[in-house]
């Protein structure tokens, strides 16, 4: 019993087994965009590519509705919004503030991040082909709902 | 794929312990047995310093016959650290315990192979000091959140099933090892943050159970 006692103890100095639990939630949520006609009021696809700063690229699909994502570690970007960026392209450039906050998902995955009190600031030029920009929902958290809908 | 093994190895030499009793001479004597046992948690103490916290595990177990009443206290101060965010925690909790013993004594021994419920309750504060926001696409760089958030005055309670080995190594001393299956049952939880780690029950799991191993030493005091 004794002998047996010793080697269990050598044993049971080890732990036990933990999990490792896996995330699937995204980390933050995206700001979901529609696209519309300002004329017609349906949705209409543009081809698209939006820019952060001189060159990163946010997005670049042709769509009516867009997730765009924005950064974590600043509360104050400037979109550029290229319609055609191949030929006949058009930019317009787009500020956007929001405040940061954070949701707790799980014990995996930690916090998500989202976004409240969502503004955007069109900036005027000679030919902007954004007419108009409407927050529909100015807490973005999900990725079910549509937050911004931009009129061209 | 080592700590599978080494489970089964514990499970295995509990049950030899248990035919082992097979040629040992049944007393006919059957005297009330009183006894008082304290004890102390090594392993909790051991693997708590090893993370860079601390817990001090003592109990009480008062023995009737083969009929084992027992409280258990704790002491709890333990950081719990991941890539995505890290908090402290510090709290205490106590259990209550009814265990029944099947292992035969000769006289004058009070070895113990012990089967038992407890029901258990921690009061405990987290200090959350970091975590890291990670943006929905690479192009743009996470960024690490540093401050000292505080979920105060969190509790929890919750059920086990334990069983207990414990020999005696010298006169009165006894090494024990105890294996628990727990149940968390409710408490208040912190508001935007998990209930992750409570003192007593130790890491929580997304279902309700928990497992823990474990050793010691008590002294067993005849009365």
């Amino acid at each position: 019993m004794r002998r047996l006692l010793v080697i269990l103890s050598g044993l049971v100095l080890l732990t036990a087994c933990e999990r490792d639990d896996l995330c699937l939630e995204k980390p933050a949520a995206d700001m979901n965009t529609l696209f519309i006609n300002r004329i017609t009021q349906e949705r209409e696809a543009v081809e698209l590519m939006v820019l952060y700063g001189q060159d990163t690229v946010v997005q670049q699909r042709a769509t009516d509705s867009l997730h765009i994502p924005l950064p974590v570690d600043t509360s104050r970007v400037t979109y550029r919004f290229i319609k055609n960026p191949g030929n006949n392209s058009n930019t317009d450039q787009v500020e956007i503030s929001y405040t940061i906050d954070e949701i707790f998902i799980s014990k995996a995955c930690g916090f998500k991040t989202v976004f409240t009190g969502l503004q955007m600031h069109l900036i005027n030029d000679s030919d902007n082909w954004i007419k108009q920009i409407e927050i529909v929902l100015p807490e973005i958290k999900t990725d079910t709902l549509n937050h911004v809908k931009i009129y061209h | 794929m080592l700590k599978f093994i080494i489970n089964i190895l514990t499970l295995l030499s509990g049950t030899t312990l248990l035919f082992a009793q097979a040629d040992s001479i049944v007393s006919n004597e059957k005297k009330a047995s009183l006894g008082l046992r304290p004890a102390y948690d090594i392993g909790k103490k051991i693997w708590s310093r090893y993370r860079g916290g601390n817990i001090d595990q003592i109990a009480l177990h008062l023995n009737y016959n083969n009929h084992i009443a027992g409280i258990v206290w704790g002491k709890e101060q333990m950081p719990f650290t991941t890539d995505r965010y890290d908090f402290f925690t510090s709290g205490s909790y106590f259990k209550l315990e009814y265990a029944y013993n099947f292992y035969e004594n000769w006289p004058g021994t009070s070895n113990e192979i012990t089967l038992g419920i407890r029901y258990a309750h921690a009061t405990f504060d987290y200090t959350l000091y970091r975590f890291q926001r990670i943006p929905s696409v690479p192009v743009f760089m996470p960024a690490d959140e540093t401050f000292s958030r505080e979920f105060k005055r969190l509790d929890a309670h919750w059920l086990e099933i334990t069983s207990a080995v414990r020999a005696e190594i010298f006169r009165g001393l006894y090494l024990e090892l105890h294996i628990s299956g727990k149940y968390y049952l409710n408490g208040k939880r912190p508001q935007n943050f998990g209930l992750i780690y409570i003192p007593g029950f130790h890491t929580t799991n997304v279902s309700k159970f928990g497992f823990g191993l474990g050793y010691g030493i008590s002294y067993y005091l005849r009365l």
